[in-house]
């Protein structure tokens, strides 16, 4: 994708992705996006889901391996209507930060996470993350990735 | 009365695998697996490592870390090898191996992921967990890439304590290679690399070879049986680039769209021939089953079925 025309705020640097099909069934076309950087040897891969949450509520981790590595939440609105999303981060069982977002039609919010935390985070290496939103459930979709290009390390959560 | 609730995951890397072709030699891989109690409440867990030494091995070993418990809203980072050779001797090379996590927890209360990772950080192999219990498919398509350097690895895991069977074809354009049907002991993970299949001109169950210019195309395969018998997942790699993509199917739990097969008789020659005959006539009837899938409608397979029993004719 990174070859197309984007309009006139290219090239952009985060988004989301929406497709839609007419298969006989939701289940006829499967999609992965998978982003690359072969030359730093990193790669992400984000596997494009039916949404069929249940619940208004995300209940995830984030870690790493070595403190160099940076740590990254981004989280989207799938809805044409603004969403109002409240992130919790937990260290060590506590909740140690909390924050509000407002996140307008179909926009993107990219957290780091060691900015989120600040002087929290110190050496942490994992802690837990939740994010609660007001919308109907799906409205929210979120994803993680841990890197560190000088050694080339990438990982999702 | 409490429910166990159980996570699966395909094929972790553990120490050094001939699983990975292509890697540097004696790569050696940490499995740093992740865990996240996401209630108020303590949450007891129990994890076992099947894992098999060789390809083919049948029968997997089995190796178990001490039950704990996670405190409300903990994060445990664990080293997977360290912890289980804390209480057993575990083999410095492993072909094949897959996870299960039990927990006392509701669906979803237990956060977890599985990460390896070797010495230098460059080769990284991420392995998603399910809970086969909300598959709601029986039958699971993934790309495979055989171009530039890359190879596709399909891992597929008995979710059961008993023996499961699964099928599986490549599908690529103007062609199908039929692996057939296979038998997997309880708990075992196999590993099946698709350009060992293409440069070893192995022969699928026509007879017939993966050709050479392919390169790439999807796997799909099924479990038997009923659903959550059988996970798995296509692992792309590069050695070179030192990156790597996983395909696997994610829980989808209100799926009702899409439970399995449906499937009918059917008789060869097809259509039926008449099979009004003479009194003593003999007649052969080769019947085999046909399946469909529920998702596209698409006729995937005949097994035949001629001298299965339960069959009538």
């Amino acid at each position: 994708m990174a070859g197309q025309e984007h309009g006139p705020d290219a090239p952009f640097t985060s988004g989301s992705l929406q497709l839609e099909h007419n298969g006989q069934t939701i289940w006829a076309l499967a999609a992965q996006v998978t982003m690359t950087d072969t030359g730093h040897h990193l790669q992400f891969d984000i596997p494009v889901t039916v949404n069929q949450a249940r619940s208004s509520r995300l209940e995830g981790l984030w870690w790493r391996l070595d403190p160099a590595d940076r740590v990254y939440l981004i989280f989207t609105n799938v809805d044409a209507r603004p969403l109002a999303v409240r992130s919790t981060f937990y260290i060590a069982g506590e909740a140690v930060m909390s924050g509000e977002w407002r996140l307008g039609p179909h926009a993107c919010q990219v957290l780091d996470v060691d900015e989120v935390l600040g002087a929290v985070a110190g050496s942490v290496g994992q802690g837990g993350i939740t994010l609660t939103y007001e919308g109907e459930p799906g409205s929210l979709l979120a994803r993680g990735f841990v890197v560190d290009p000088a050694r080339g390390f990438s990982s999702i959560f | 009365m409490s429910q166990t609730e159980t996570l699966q995951g395909a094929q972790l890397f553990m120490g050094q695998t001939e699983a990975l072709p292509g890697l540097p030699a004696g790569i050696s891989f940490t499995p740093w697996l992740l865990l996240r109690n996401t209630t108020d409440r303590p949450l007891p867990v129990k994890i076992t490592v099947r894992y098999s030494r060789r390809a083919n091995a049948g029968m997997a070993s089995r190796a178990k870390v001490p039950p704990f418990t996670l405190e409300p809203q903990e994060v445990r980072r664990i080293n997977l090898r360290a912890s289980l050779e804390s209480v057993v001797e575990i083999p410095e090379r492993i072909h094949a191996a897959g996870l299960e996590i039990e927990h006392d927890g509701a669906p979803g209360e237990l956060v977890a992921q599985l990460t390896s990772v070797d010495a230098s950080g460059d080769h990284v192999f991420d392995m998603p967990m399910v809970d086969p219990v909300d598959l709601a498919s029986n039958v699971f398509n993934y790309p495979f890439r055989l171009d530039g350097g890359n190879r596709t690895i399909v891992v597929l895991k008995n979710a059961r304590r008993e023996e499961s069977r699964y099928w599986m074809r490549l599908i690529y354009e103007g062609g199908v290679y039929e692996l057939g049907e296979r038998e997997l002991a309880p708990g075992q993970t196999v590993t099946i690399d698709l350009q060992e299949l293409k440069e070893r001109l192995m022969e699928d169950i026509n007879g017939q070879v993966l050709p050479q210019w392919v390169e790439r195309g999807q796997v799909e395969w099924g479990g038997e049986g009923g659903l959550g018998r059988v996970v798995g997942r296509a692992i792309v790699y590069h050695s070179g680039e030192g990156v790597s993509s996983s395909y696997s199917c994610g829980a989808e739990p209100e799926a009702t769209s899409c439970i399995g097969f449906v499937s009918g008789d059917v008789c060869d020659p097809w259509p039926k021939p008449s099979l009004v005959g003479v009194v003593g006539e003999t007649r052969q009837v080769t019947v085999y089953e046909k399946r469909m899938s529920c998702c596209t409608g698409e006729f995937l397979r005949d097994r035949d079925i001629t001298t299965s029993s339960g069959v009538y004719y």
